[in-house]
């Protein structure tokens, strides 16, 4: 066999060989990123949940006489900042401060006995503590699937293709401190 | 026809890979006799003096490389694939909604209920890890000291199962024996419960089985007789003067053209070699089967899941999947638990994290290494 023949036939070798890697890495980026937004809407899911829970959960506070009214007003303009936040890093900002006027309002809502001891009240505030612990948890899914997807279109030599396609690396969801120190697990989940 | 889907456990796959790399011992023993001495360019040898010698040559090739490999893969793959089989029985279920992931958490539900419903059997260093986790979760054990300190043996919901292992943590008497009865134990309860139940004996597998052991058992016996039809024909006979005459310092190649010649001597060759492979074979199959029943027996599917137990298989499948797909568990430590709730406990018991297995079976007193379990 003549030696341009080899030489066209490894550089041919070559080439389907490299295609085949482009095409299974740009198929990964997709299944990555289509698990990171999937994971999104399931964070967005709880969040809307909790928007849905806090005006009970006012509504209920007020009949209380005497309750903070800047304490109720700063949950509603947090509640409203969070709903109509425009870009990624708004939401985050957004929920956090939420998490942060809720903590206050629960605190302070200790002081009021009545409004303590109020079934509804009660009801709903286990309701809210449940779904910030699955906000917590949809978050850290959704972190970690950020992790995986960062990790692939950034590790060489990924990373070439990743920055040819127009790939960008995605940001992670941060716990407010309040946050990561209240959460809490059901343990009745494990019933024996 | 019922959808059906499997959860792929380590024992699976382990056993999926030795069941193929049986496969491979006829291909060694092919490539070992080509390259022997030579013994491709034999072939190609005899394929430039004729063709039909040179198929000839293939086919005894194939025929010899058959009955070498023969004893090997069929011992080894009745124990391998019935066990495969089996293994793939168990992690099988009937697919009812057909979701890939499942996000929620199972409420109520013990490791021991989950380990049994995923492939119907209790691994004693998997489960223990899942299950003192959940302890701990609970606030019933503490691990945080390299050694599981009992906090509450008296929660009121704790099983006999759960109360047997707390006190052999309590009293430091933890070893294989104990980690033996609380599998038996927890084994009993989860049967009992609503999610599995005993599978009844068919009429079918029963009647399968028997034909099976037979058909084996009787195999010499056909061997032996269609030999002794073959040897009693009057053809036979000339063609067993004509093996005769071929002189001695005869020539592979010429011998095959002698052998072959005639329509009814190919024929005849053919069956003679046959014959001659069937005989040892024949005392192979019996040894196959009886190896293959007790192998079915002893791994066989003894449980089945109930229409509950199905819906919760389903999610068990679905929350595996998102685990692997959604999540970096893989590599969390138990000190995460308080982070990632059930979810950690599931991970180990889905065989989504080992090293956390690692971690709590090397505390003090719970060393299951000593035992090699």
């Amino acid at each position: 066999m003549e030696p341009k023949y080899i030489i066209i036939g490894i550089i041919a070798l070559i080439i389907i060989i490299l295609v085949g890697w482009l095409i299974s890495t740009r198929n990964k980026f997709v299944v990555l990123k289509n698990r990171v937004q999937d994971q999104k809407s399931q964070v967005d899911i709880q969040l809307k949940r909790r928007y849905d829970l806090v005006p009970n959960l006012l509504e209920t506070a007020k009949g209380y006489a005497g309750f903070e009214k800047s304490t109720l007003e700063a949950v509603t303009r947090a509640r409203a900042n969070a709903i109509n936040a425009k870009t990624a890093q708004e939401e985050i900002t957004a929920n956090n401060n939420l998490t942060n006027a809720l903590s206050r309002f629960i605190a302070i809502s200790e002081s009021y006995p009545d409004l303590k001891s109020s079934k509804n009240f009660i009801a709903l505030q286990e309701e809210l503590s449940a779904t910030e612990n699955k906000i917590a948890l949809s978050r850290q899914f959704y972190n970690d699937t950020i992790m995986k997807y960062n990790n692939a279109i950034q590790l060489f030599p990924a990373n070439i293709i990743a920055s040819i396609l127009g790939y960008k690396k995605y940001e992670y969801l941060q716990a407010t401190t309040e946050e990561a120190e209240s959460i809490r697990f059901n343990s009745d989940s494990f019933k024996m | 026809m019922k959808h059906t889907k499997q959860i792929e456990t380590k024992k699976t796959k382990i056993l999926k890979i030795i069941d193929r790399l049986v496969l491979i011992v006829p291909v060694i023993i092919l490539i070992s006799v080509l390259l022997h001495e030579n013994g491709y360019k034999y072939i190609l040898e005899s394929f430039a003096e004729s063709s039909k010698i040179g198929f000839v040559m293939i086919f005894l090739l194939i025929l010899a490389t058959f009955s070498t490999s023969f004893p090997i893969v069929a011992i080894t793959r009745a124990i391998t694939h019935t066990m495969r089989k089996n293994a793939v029985k168990a992690t099988t279920f009937n697919v009812l909604t057909d979701f890939e992931y499942y996000r929620e958490k199972l409420t109520g539900i013990s490791p021991a209920e989950i380990s049994m419903l995923t492939d119907l059997n209790i691994e004693l260093s998997k489960d223990i890890s899942a299950t003192i986790l959940k302890y701990t979760l609970m606030g019933i054990v503490d691990t945080s000291q390299n050694q599981v300190i009992v906090l509450n043996d008296n929660h009121p919901g704790l099983k006999p199962s759960d109360r047997f292992l707390i006190n052999s943590f309590k009293n430091n008497t933890f070893n294989g024996a104990v980690a033996f009865q609380w599998r038996n134990m927890a084994k009993k309860e989860v049967i009992n419960g609503r999610f599995l139940r005993n599978k009844k004996l068919t009429v079918g597998t029963t009647t399968g089985n028997c034909i099976s052991c037979s058909l084996g058992c009787l195999f010499p016996i056909i061997v032996l007789l269609i030999t002794y039809i073959f040897a009693s024909t009057p053809t036979f006979e000339s063609y067993s003067n004509m093996l005769d005459a071929i002189p001695e310092n005869t020539s592979n190649a010429e011998a095959i053209n002698i052998l072959f010649n005639t329509p009814s001597s190919s024929l005849f060759s053919f069956m003679l070699m046959i014959i001659g492979i069937s005989i040892p074979a024949s005392l192979i199959v019996p040894i196959v089967v009886a190896i293959w029943v007790i192998v079915k027996t002893f791994t066989g599917v003894r449980y089945e899941r109930t229409y509950e137990g199905q819906v919760l298989t389903e999610e068990i499948y679905g929350i595996k999947n998102f685990i692997h797909d959604f999540s970096d568990l893989s590599n969390a430590d138990k000190n995460r638990l308080i982070l990632w709730d059930d979810f950690l406990i599931y991970a180990v018991l889905l065989e989504e994290n080992e090293s956390i297995i690692n971690e709590i079976i090397k505390l003090k007193n719970v060393n299951l290494i000593k035992f090699k379990i």
